[in-house]
């Protein structure tokens, strides 16, 4: 069996060059642990041999390209399992697993996980119009991308992931506020998720807007939330889902609606029991972030089953699934005198070998505007009050996640001896881009994407504008957004 | 009563590099624990292993710390760094160090790297996650030990030598015609059975099967008879031999055909 590594030939997206040390080839036969097999690669033009294959059986195929430090530089991976014979060829498309953030105005932001914040090209954008949600294909050459053309109107458009340009085809128009997106495994439907009264899921054909041509059928289900896909034909929508930070037991508990692709309609509908606040897919089974539960749970939907935790965390509000392990975001409330934290878990699907990342207090800075000094500035420290982790992507290779963070600062109004107010009550909201190595647990990008603040008046120090932490990069005003949500290449939502 | 072919074994150096590495080089194979008590004396099996299955000059731990009395808390002051396990390995006078490692991450991580010792740099790397409490067997190691070496390093070969009465006798081994008496010795791949057929007009074919152990030279005596007299074969010690050779052989070819046709090799193109 022989493997064609595709790579890009813009240098600054290709993952080879003189950084690529290892290449790893992880094979999995279902039910099976994952086999690896590294090489050093001296010379990329001379090619590997990478061991043997038992004919006939059919694997998960994979490439990770590695530096000398053990930094993924980039992932190619079968959208469908192989049978090696040695007459197969198989061909991945090989990417530095980007991550993309939706929400800005005018870009698709990226985020190059494989370079460092101080790198040329780290922080980057695609120029398109408002885009609202994005998701790759599973062969990992294109991006699917909805933007917003106003009021409730939206577009899907295709990306090269080799180019980070438009694939010419058609831009299917959609009606609905979308809220999230997910494209089947063989790269024939994207499934669309609309929210509002009339939402539902807008099925559209890939290989028609691939010929320039609009072919859509909608499944009407109401406000749904979320979206994944299960298996190779359904997909399950998440209805009334919780955007609270943490546990909100006021809420209205969730349902999750199956819906057969080829059909277009609603196969049945499971109710949750409690709100619920992300969900995730591999093969038949789908994941929950149960904020009220604590829990990350596990759900069979063909026969429908009741949830069943696979691991305890506390908050839960974001879920992934990738490499056959379960992640989980959710966050510790404040304590004492260190502020709300993010906590990262995982496990395999049955919830052994559990692994878990306290992240440190989140902390931002409000900078007096009233204070001239030469050389001197009043900035007050605020601890999180309050924090939700509410989209997460883990990466391929098994040691990144990235995140968005919702984040609430709250500092009382600060007062002198003879009471009157100082500093003023300052609130602020910000939300962050976070991406994390598990095994060092280190936070390796730390973007704020957008920071908006409130003081009351009538304290000496009454205006202040956001301030930045050391280890945190920032987006200027005008460049300021909200972000709605993630994908990556290669990466399990 | 006399002998038509007699084997005998002895020492032999077989398998000469071609550019590949070098079969006959000094290994240590060392063990590397990251805080694991499973799979308790992996590295002594692989050792064993590895001396049976190559012509590899084995250095275990046990005999690498005869001279190198820190060498397992060197070991483990390097946590597994490849151009610090180097260093230990040239201290043994090894050309490459097989580390085993073995670790626990939920499950058990076993790990096989091969670390050039001249370079400091790992070569290639293999890495098998097991259950908890789980006991691979012989066979189980041999396959990633077949993994994580070079191919040449378990391409083991012998030494056949042909000593004929006659010379200008035709020679073919394994089916292939090898050239005439008095012959260089042949090398083979090994460990395999070769059917060897000695012919010269005027005399009975001699034909026998012989197993060849790797390293090692068989020598064949092949006494040819005149035709018309009673061949080697017509004895009844002869029938018996052959009888077992038929035995023999079948099962040899079932091995190498089957063998193959199991595993795909898998090659990355250049990029």
């Amino acid at each position: 069996m022989s493997i064609d590594l595709v790579l890009p030939e813009d240098p600054a997206l290709a993952p080879a060059g003189d950084r690529v040390a290892e290449l790893t080839l992880v094979t999995r036969e279902a039910g099976q642990p994952p086999r690896s097999e590294t090489r050093a690669v001296d010379d990329p033009g001379s090619g590997l041999d990478m061991g043997v294959l038992a004919a006939g059986h059919e694997v998960d195929v994979a490439v990770e390209l590695r530096s000398a430090t053990q930094r993924l530089l980039g992932y190619g991976a079968s959208p469908l399992p192989v049978a090696p014979d040695r007459d197969t060829v198989v061909r991945l498309e090989v990417r530095r697993p980007y991550v993309y953030a939706s929400g800005a105005a005018g870009q698709l932001a990226t985020f190059d996980s494989t370079l460092d914040p101080g790198d040329d090209g780290t922080f980057g954008s695609i120029p398109l119009a408002a885009p609202v949600a994005s998701a790759a294909t599973a062969d990992g050459a294109e991006l699917v991308i909805i933007t917003t053309t106003g009021g409730i109107g939206a577009e899907l458009h295709l990306v090269s992931t080799a180019t980070h340009q438009p694939i010419e085809g058609a831009a299917v128009p959609i009606v609905g506020p979308v809220s999230d997106l997910a494209v089947t495994a063989d790269g024939r439907t994207a499934v669309v998720a609309r929210d509002g009264d009339s939402g539902g899921l807008t099925l559209v054909d890939l290989e028609a807007a691939r010929r320039g041509e609009v072919s859509v059928e909608e499944v009407a289900l109401g406000a749904v939330g979320a979206v994944a896909i299960v298996g190779e034909a359904r997909a399950v929508a998440l209805l009334a889902r919780s955007h609270a930070f943490g546990c909100d037991d006021t809420l209205p508990a969730s349902s999750l609606a199956v819906v057969e692709l080829s059909a277009a309609s609603a196969d049945s509908s499971i109710d949750l029991g409690a709100p619920i606040a992300d969900i995730a897919a591999d093969g038949d089974a789908v994941y929950l972030a149960d904020p009220c539960g604590g829990a990350i749970e596990e759900l069979a939907v063909d026969p429908a089953g009741a949830p069943a935790p696979v691991f305890a965390l506390e908050a839960a509000t974001a879920v992934a699934v990738q490499g056959g392990r379960v992640w989980g975001a959710g966050t510790l409330p404040l304590s004492g005198s260190d502020g709300a934290r993010v906590v990262l878990a995982s496990s395999d699907r049955e919830g052994r070998d559990m692994t878990t990342v306290s992240l440190p207090p989140t902390q931002e800075r409000a900078r007096s505007t009233d204070f001239e000094g030469d050389d001197q500035r009043v900035e007050i420290v605020i601890e999180a009050d309050r924090l939700r982790p509410f989209e997460l992507v883990a990466l391929p290779g098994g040691d990144l996640v990235a995140l968005l963070t919702e984040g609430y600062f709250h500092s009382e109004e600060w007062t002198d001896v003879f009471g009157d107010p100082v500093v003023s009550e300052i609130e602020l909201t910000t939300f962050e881009y976070l991406l994390v190595q598990a095994s060092s647990r280190a936070v390796v990008h730390r973007v704020r994407t957008f920071c908006d603040g409130t003081a009351s008046s009538g304290a000496t120090l009454a205006n202040f504008e956001c301030g930045e932490q050391a280890d945190q990069h920032t987006l200027d005003d005008p460049d300021m957004y909200r972000p709605l949500q993630l994908s990556a290449i290669y990466g399990g939502r | 009563m006399r002998l038509a072919a007699a084997l005998a074994l002895v020492a032999a150096a077989a398998g000469a590099a071609r550019g590949d590495p070098d079969p006959h080089r000094r290994v240590a194979v060392l063990e590397y624990r990251g805080g694991s008590a499973e799979l308790e004396g992996i590295g002594a099996r692989i050792a064993a292993l590895l001396r049976k299955r190559t012509s590899l000059d084995v250095v275990d731990a046990e005999t690498a710390r005869a001279s190198y009395a820190a060498i397992e808390s060197d070991l483990s002051g390097c946590a597994g760094r490849a151009d610090c396990v180097a260093r230990i390995g040239g201290k043994v006078r090894a050309a490459e160090v097989l580390l085993v490692g073995v670790g626990e991450f939920g499950d058990v991580i076993l790990t096989f790297q091969r670390i050039d010792v001249k370079s400091g740099r790992a070569v290639s790397r293999v890495a098998e996650a097991l259950a908890a409490g789980a006991k691979p067997d012989d066979q189980q190691l041999a396959g990633w030990i077949e993994r994580v070496l070079p191919p040449t390093d378990l391409d083991r070969f012998g030494v056949i030598r042909i000593a004929a009465s006659e010379t200008g006798a035709n020679v073919a081994v394994g089916g292939t015609a090898r050239g005439k008496t008095p012959l260089a010795p042949v090398q083979v791949a090994a460990p395999a059975r070769y059917d060897i057929v000695v012919a010269k007009p005027g005399f009975v074919d001699f034909r026998a099967s012989v197993a060849v152990p790797p390293d090692a030279e068989v020598v064949v005596r092949a006494e040819l008879s005149r035709r018309g007299e009673r061949p080697w074969y017509g004895r009844w010690w002869g029938v018996a031999i052959l009888g077992a050779v038929a035995v023999g052989a079948i099962a040899t070819t079932v091995v190498l055909t089957s063998g193959p046709d199991d595993d795909v090799p898998v090659h990355v193109n250049p990029f």
